[in-house]
């Protein structure tokens, strides 16, 4: 049991990094009633927190190594648990988008690299594949449990005990920080490449805004699009969010081109561009790109059936999810056990299945009342997959490199972490939000030409009486 | 989203016949178009699920028992 302890630590820190985010999605009501703000201005806070977490996600990891990871933990903590008090006693949208947007944005980007990084040093072989599965299904598991716990506090309390919440915990965490292994220290104190930062946090940023703003802009033809005084921006005629991930490319390519000038020249780098070299290092990233662009996309739809279809408040529909939540921490510790006599890639292969499976039987139950026994195979199967996939990715991207880059390999796994969730809440958003308006429209239409055919309470016999 | 039939398109109901929209056909409407969206969105997160099965070639093939045995042989063969 002492020997987990370090990881039952580390995994408490990615719980709280993680249940700050859906918490903040579920109590945006109570919060804009209580900051006499609006949606909009909450949303821009959520906005730039992940704006904050993209952009200095690689900085935060090199100065893991520049300080030492056990170092940058701390620090980390302890600048999220400022955040998160500051959130708490927030009086206005101001304050919180310093506390919550900016101040914990900057601590997160320094404590999840160490995570990773502080796991790797910890702990070796079958112990290291179960500590990263452990830490993947906290993560899911905090994500899922979001609705609940800020529903429930959000309802009987206030949103702001979530928030004094995690302070206290941070401060726990920080008080039993020593039961966690010292992480070896670079001989040489590397020096942080400036112009390298600006480059990655500019490109990374851009991208990660234009995806943002797609659903509001459009990702291709022009929707609601930004204005300058009373001129619309349109470029060409197209949205510009096309332009904006170009141009975010393009500031990427000049970073990496930067990056591979200075190992040359034999000076530090931000990040080891040949690291991207390593193949299983690149596929465990990109597989943990379509991880969070799918379960984002997942918990973005169903909270949207719960509550908009079915009319279910945030409590209850953190209730509806615990069979999803229970499946992916249940997969996520039999993970390893798969992989030990299997493989990673088949333990992979078999999560994204089930979540395709199950998202296939959701399809096939949404309907205006809620079939339960169907509702709850589609969860557990999407949870099963989910926690399959938690379970090998994080052991797959550290095992990748040497002992010395595992805060780097820890920096691009935070990066595709938010890369992935963003796409996947822009796309399936967009298809969601895109399809109602179209599907509208066109029966109104068919109605135009076929006055009569579809009467409403025909449909509603046609719906067995509801 | 709004739908008011523009004046035209009330005269070419009334003529040929037909019941006058209802906020209740409007709001059923409404409600089918959420569920139709929301089952093509839960269709492109399985079709995204399944398109990501390409980025897992290169995801390690070996088993962790059989890694574990291939280091073990290194160090036996190549002692430090």
């Amino acid at each position: 049991m002492r020997k987990w302890l370090p990881m039952l630590i580390l995994a408490l820190a990615q719980f709280v990094m993680v249940l700050d985010s859906s918490v903040m999605n579920v109590a945006i009501s109570q919060i804009v009633a209580d900051l006499d703000t609006t949606i909009q201005g909450v949303q821009t806070a959520i906005t730039l927190y992940t704006l904050v977490m993209a952009a200095f996600m690689l900085l935060g990891a090199k100065l893991g190594d520049i300080l030492g990871r056990n170092r940058v933990f701390a620090i980390g903590l302890a600048i999220y648990g400022a955040g998160s008090l500051t959130t708490a006693l927030s009086p206005n949208l101001a304050v919180l988008l310093i506390g919550w947007s900016g101040v914990e944005g900057l601590g997160a980007v320094l404590v999840v690299p160490a995570i990773a990084a502080l796991t790797a040093a910890t702990y070796e072989g079958r112990d290291r594949a179960l500590a990263y599965a452990l830490l993947g299904g906290i993560a899911a598991v905090a994500v899922a449990a979001g609705p609940l716990i800020g529903g429930w506090v959000t309802t009987e309390l206030t949103w702001r005990y979530v928030f004094a919440g995690e302070t206290v915990v941070v401060i726990l965490i920080l008080l039993a920080r020593g039961q966690i292994a010292q992480a070896p220290v670079a001989p040489r104190r590397p020096q942080l490449d400036i112009v390298g930062v600006a480059l990655s946090s500019s490109g990374l940023g851009l991208i990660v805004f234009a995806i943002l703003r797609s659903s509001v802009w459009g990702f291709v033809q022009p929707r609601t699009p930004p204005t300058i005084g009373d001129t619309e921006i349109t470029p060409l005629g197209f949205s510009v969010v096309p332009f904006m991930v170009l141009g975010g490319l393009a500031l990427l390519w000049a970073f990496a081109s930067w990056e591979r000038r200075r190992t040359r020249l034999g000076q530090d780098a931000l990040l080891d561009t040949m690291l991207l070299g390593i193949a299983q290092l690149r596929a465990g990233l990109s597989t943990l790109v379509g991880q969070q662009l799918v379960l984002m996309g997942t918990f973005f739809v169903i909270p949207v059936y719960l509550q908009v279809v079915l009319g279910l408040d945030a409590f209850e529909t953190g209730k509806r999810l615990l069979p999803l939540s229970v499946a992916m921490l249940i997969f996520a510790l039999l993970g390893p056990r798969v992989a030990a006599k299997r493989s990673s890639r088949v333990v992979a292969r078999i999560g994204l299945i089930a979540v395709s499976i199950g998202a296939v039987v959701m399809l096939a139950t949404l309907d205006v009342t809620l079939h339960d026994g169907g509702f709850k195979v589609a969860l557990a199967l999407i949870g099963a997959g989910a926690g399959l996939l938690a379970s090998q990715l994080g052991n797959v991207i550290m095992s990748a490199v040497a002992p010395d880059q595992t805060s780097e390999a820890g920096g691009l796994q935070g990066t595709a972490q938010n890369l992935g969730s963003s796409l996947g809440t822009a796309i399936i958003g967009a298809v969601l939000l895109g399809l109602a308006g179209d599907r509208l429209q066109r029966r109104h239409h068919r109605e135009l030409r076929h006055p009569g055919r579809h009467a409403p309470d025909d449909r509603r016999q046609r719906q067995g009486g509801h | 989203m709004t739908s008011c039939p523009s004046p035209p398109s009330r005269r070419r109901r009334s003529r040929a016949g037909s019941r006058p929209t209802r906020p209740s056909a409007i709001a059923d409407d409404y409600g089918d178009a959420q569920l139709d969206a929301l089952r093509l969105a839960l269709g492109a997160v399985a079709l995204c699920a399944l398109l990501s099965l390409g980025v897992t070639r290169k995801l390690p093939s070996t088993s962790l028992a059989e890694s574990e045995t291939d280091e073990d042989e290194l160090l036996t063969t190549h002692p430090m």
